[in-house]
């Protein structure tokens, strides 16, 4: 028995609302990925362009196979039979069958109960004063759903670290529905990995495939929301294609080297298993903010990060402190940028960072790493996450304005919270350049926005170009400097000496006066959102 | 003389060796990604490229499928109003048509999802080559979700049934059907993807539920289109959750839906046989979680537990009561609504069959006589109040209903009624029909009778309506309403 309003519009309305309840979840999801905070950091593994781990069947000769459709004997490199033209990289056949279903019992469900922090553990005491009448806010128990895939050793569940976030308890459900309780071994909310410890017997890990291409299959728990209700569907099986490799800019975690496959997957997939055709692990699915689009985190990453959270190693991770990203919009305008190089923008620089103290600025094209060319961000990341913290200099080759400029950076260990400029970060969230006004009539004076992302967040939020910030919490700003000082000062629970080191859900509000062009002020209120939510990819 | 010859030959002998080299390799290679061919390929094992001259592939000329699905238009021909969209809006609301997609089985028969065909009576066939033909109903099964529909179309080919039926965990199937959004084109169209799961059950679409779970986000309208294998062969028909004009196919993005061959040829047969009375026993079961477990003291090997049972059934004659589990019937175990419910299609009327049950740690056996299933199957009004409220009510003398009981989380419970609540006037969906919210007529209901008269004027054929007005000792006041979609009951 369902209930649900009876006519069409009641029901594109009730599609809406399910679509709204479901970016509604997945903000809160990005909320509750505040609790872990980045305490942890260590290289990504493997170079891109080290040998590929052959993985699949591990120590056995690979043997022929016959054509499921046909019987031929058939050599197995082929990707197709000689005789009927059949594709051999698809799932089916008896003995793919039987890896299959073994993989599909290895595959969990993870139901993590989890409670919020209260308001007053994450905003500054006046924020707190002045906000808690009219935020909803729900503290307390809370459960989220996902998929964890059994990696590297018997007993070592992978899921994202955003689902383990907040965690109170962790429990993990086989496909014949036996339940397990399970501990939270490690979380790195910089890669978006979490591992889990229970001893469920009878599964085995599932072996990490080498540079995964063509088609993958999904394997997860899909869970649909219904009004009230959530719906547990039994392990599931998706079909899909890579169509993307070293993907990154999708701010599901700060380090992105991301796999990206079609499928369409519903809730509850995150942290499920992506498998080729031979049945080895090519990823663990990290997110899918829309149809068709999926990003994993590739099995080859995956190794050593799981690794060292299992063992609770400290992850040692090289920090120099730039903000990667490609260009956009607003870059391409407040950089003057014609002509865009395939090389990553620097698009901001972290303050007291060893980027910072040398010869850097935003609007640098990185062009190379150690001599090594880098074209996207993902590889310019990993040529840089292999250098050693406090070890020899890394050279990094820029262009900037047309000439190519060298400096060397010797990098530190990566911090467990990395806090932008205020400034900085507001201009990343809202995705538009903030420019000081400070000539002309005062009431002209203020940071002008400008360069709105056509799409962005700002756009969403009703940001127009043109429009003036004039002040910032009552008091008046002209300057980007005021404004970092202004929001330092008042939260000190984030910048102070005293701040917690990230491992508790900060965040700062901002009451920004907002005058747009021929109209009156409105005043809005913003939250701060970085550095655990949004994760800003700084390298 | 030599030496200037010498070096001459050498080169002619090395550029015929090359040009030969050349030619073998030519024949040699794929003609479109240049991979060596394997002796007497027919395929190019590194792209799958039809090698010209090759052995070729023994392939029988194939009927298009697709000239065998047509587009079903089942317009309502009269005004539906739905107490929900009263609440919603103001007033009822039209239902004008619905659009799905059918496909023949048999020389001018057609079958469709029933949901399509529901409240429906005038039902058309348009082909994609743009005839309409009128169609008659020859049956419904609201259980399983297939309805059977003849017209004049004796030249669409029947479709192949897959006969080993069920597809394998992974294949590749392919959703044939008439998207009915007008920006989707309405045109024949198919949609692929892979077999996600078998035996998908209680998803609240139909009372009987077993079904293929594929990974394709079907479109609107694809509702009662089928689902073939790479021959071909039909392997099952895509279903959708129904009501008035709202068609959900799949319970969520990359799910989708369809019931089995299987069981679709089981419900054909059933419509073709008349479709004879189906055995039903009045019970209304869920499946043993922690809960109620815990509750009523069931032991691990209990899958399922009564709920509810309908006054005056089979079940209420042989004392079935709230909170049994069910053990076995008929010797047989049971595991899930799906393996009760192919247990009594496979049942007579007034065979009488062994169930096995347990209460309080007891296990009971007992024997159950089956009668024929009703269309619509009532609880009492208090257990209607009790199921769809979480409430409880109780005379108090012959002024009152007092309100006895309040289950946590409830819809009472949130409506912040609470016990000790006094129940003073209901507003029936019957009353609300023609009104709006603010001007329909609140009835007093003093006692169990004022009740059972208000309740019947709850329901409708499609759905159930009824609005409760409580007045706290206090003097507070709570507003309750109750409201369900009524589909077939997966009740046994």
């Amino acid at each position: 028995m369902r209930s649900g309003p009876s006519s069409s519009d009641a029901g594109r309305r009730e599609r809406a609302v399910r679509h709204a309840a479901r970016r509604v979840l997945r903000t809160g999801a990005l909320f509750l990925a505040l609790a872990a905070g980045l305490s942890s950091a260590a290289p990504l593994p493997g170079d891109a362009d080290s040998p590929a781990q052959d993985a699949h069947s591990p120590g056995t000769p690979q043997r022929p196979r016959t054509c499921p459709r046909c019987g031929y004997l058939c050599d197995p490199a082929w990707h197709f039979c000689v005789r009927c033209g059949w594709d051999m990289q698809s799932l089916i056949g008896k003995a793919a069958g039987d890896r299959l279903d073994a993989l599909m019992r290895a595959v969990v469900r993870v139901v993590v109960v989890k409670t919020a922090p209260k308001l007053q553990q994450i905003l500054s005491p006046k924020d707190y004063k002045s906000v808690r009448h009219y935020v909803t806010w729900n503290p307390g128990h809370r459960k989220a759903f996902a998929s964890a895939v059994p990696f590297l050793e018997p007993g070592l569940f992978v899921t994202t670290a955003r689902t383990l976030a907040w965690s109170d308890s962790v429990q993990v459900v086989t496909s014949n529905n036996m339940e397990y309780a399970a501990t939270v071994l490690g979380v790195d909310l910089a890669s978006g990995i979490g591992v889990v410890k229970a001893d469920v017997p009878g599964i085995e890990p599932i072996a990490p495939a080498g540079d995964a291409a063509g088609a993958v299959w999904a394997i997860c728990f899909p869970v649909v929301f219904e009004n009230d209700l959530v719906r547990y569907l039994p392990v599931s099986l998706h079909g899909g294609k890579v169509t993307g490799t070293r993907e990154s800019g999708t701010y599901m975690a700060s380090l992105e080297n991301l796999l990206r496959s079609n499928h369409t997957i519903p809730d509850g997939c995150l942290g499920g298993a992506l498998i080729d055709s031979r049945g080895a692990l090519a990823g663990m699915i990290l997110g899918s903010p829309d149809a068709g689009i999926t990003f994993a985190v590739p099995a080859r990453d995956l190794a050593s990060i799981v690794g060292s959270l299992a063992r609770k190693e400290p992850l040692q991770r090289p920090y120099f402190g730039m903000g990667l990203v490609t260009e956009d919009d607003r870059r391409r305008a407040r950089f003057g940028l014609n002509d865009a190089p395939a090389h990553p923008l620097v698009g901001f620089l972290a303050p007291s960072s060893p980027a910072a103290a040398a010869d850097m600025r935003p609007g640098d094209f990185l062009v190379a790493v150690g001599g090594d060319d880098v074209a996207t961000v993902a590889a310019a990341g990993t040529r840089l996450l292999s250098a050693t913290p406090g070890g020899p200099p890394v050279v990094l080759t820029l262009l900037r304005a047309g000439h190519q400029v060298q400096t060397s950076i010797t990098p530190t260990v990566r911090p467990a919270r990395i806090l932008l400029d205020p400034a900085d970060e507001l201009q990343e969230a809202l995705e538009a350049n903030l420019i000081e006004v400070s000539t002309g009539p005062t009431s002209r004076q203020g940071l002008k926005v400008a360069n709105v992302v056509r799409g962005g967040r700002g756009e969403d939020d009703e940001f127009k170009d043109g429009d003036l910030i004039v002040s910032v919490n009552g008091k008046g700003v002209r300057r980007l400097e005021t404004f970092n000082q202004i929001v330092r000062s008042e939260n000190p629970h984030i910048f102070g000496n005293a701040a917690s080191d990230g491992d508790t859900f900060d965040m700062y509000r901002l009451s920004l006066e907002v005058r747009a062009q021929g109209e009156t002020k409105d005043v809005r209120g913003y939250f701060s959102r970085f550095p655990g939510i949004l994760a800003p990819p700084v390298y | 003389m030599m030496r200037r010859v010498v070096p001459v030959v050498l080169s002619a002998v090395l550029l015929v060796l090359l040009l030969l080299a050349a030619a073998v390799a030519d024949e040699n290679v794929c003609p479109k990604c240049g991979a060596p061919l394997e002796p007497g390929a027919a395929f190019c094992t590194r792209c799958g490229t039809k090698i010209e001259g090759g052995p070729a592939r023994p392939a029988a000329p194939r009927e298009d499928i697709r000239r065998s699905v047509v587009q079903v238009v089942a317009a309502h021909d009269q005004e539906l109003t739905s107490t929900l969209g009263a609440i919603e809006f103001g007033s009822a609301v039209k239902i004008d048509s619905i659009l799905g997609s059918v496909f023949a089985v048999a020389p001018g028969e057609f079958v469709t999802d029933s949901g399509v065909l529901t409240g429906s009576r005038n039902v058309t066939l348009r082909t994609a080559d743009g005839r309409s033909v009128p169609a008659r109903i020859v049956g419904i099964d609201p259980m399983i979700g297939i309805g059977l529909l003849s017209a004049d179309l004796l030249d669409v080919p029947v479709v192949k049934l897959r006969a080993g039926g069920l597809p394998r965990l992974g294949e590749g199937l392919t959703a044939i059907g008439f998207p009915s959004q007008r920006r989707a084109g309405q045109t024949l169209t198919t949609t692929a993807g892979i077999v996600s799961g078998l035996h998908r059950a209680e998803l609240g679409v139909h009372p009987i539920e077993d079904y293929i779970q594929t990974d394709a986000s079907l479109p609107d309208g694809f509702a009662g289109g089928p689902v073939v294998d790479a021959e071909d062969r039909v392997v099952g028909m895509s279903t959708a959750w129904v009501f008035g004009e709202i068609v959900v196919l799949g319970p969520g993005p990359g799910i989708g839906i369809s019931v089995p061959v299987g069981w679709m040829q089981r419900s054909l047969d059933w419509i073709r046989a008349g479709r004879p009375p189906r055995a039903w026993i009045g019970a209304y079961t869920l499946p043993a979680n922690p809960e109620n477990r815990a509750l009523y003291g069931l032991p691990e090997n209990v899958r399922r537990v009564i709920e509810q049972v309908f006054p005056g059934t089979p079940a209420a004659e042989a004392g079935l009561k709230t909170g049994d589990g069910i053990v076995s019937l008929q010797g047989e175990e049971v595991s899930s609504l799906t393996g009760l419910h192919d247990r009594l299609l496979r049942t007579k009327v007034g065979e009488r069959l062994d169930l096995v049950i347990t209460r309080r740690g007891r296990t009971m056996p007992m024997q159950i006589t089956p009668v024929a299933r009703p269309d619509r199957a009532r609880f009492t009004s208090l257990d209607t109040l009790r199921f769809y409220g979480g409430l409880e009510l109780a005379p108090q003398g012959d002024k009152a209903l007092v309100v006895r009981r309040v289950l946590p989380g409830s819809a009472a419970a949130e409506a912040k009624v609470a016990v000790g609540d006094e129940l003073q006037s209901v507003l029936s969906k019957k009353d609300l029909e023609h009104a709006n919210r603010d001007n329909a007529r609140w009835r007093q209901a003093r006692t169990s009778e004022d009740l059972d008269r208000l309740m019947e004027m709850a329901y409708s054929d499609f759905d159930f309506f009824v609005g409760l007005k409580f007045k706290s000792r206090g003097g507070a006041r709570h507003d309750l309403y109750l409201s369900a979609i009524l589909g077939p009951s997966s009740a046994l």
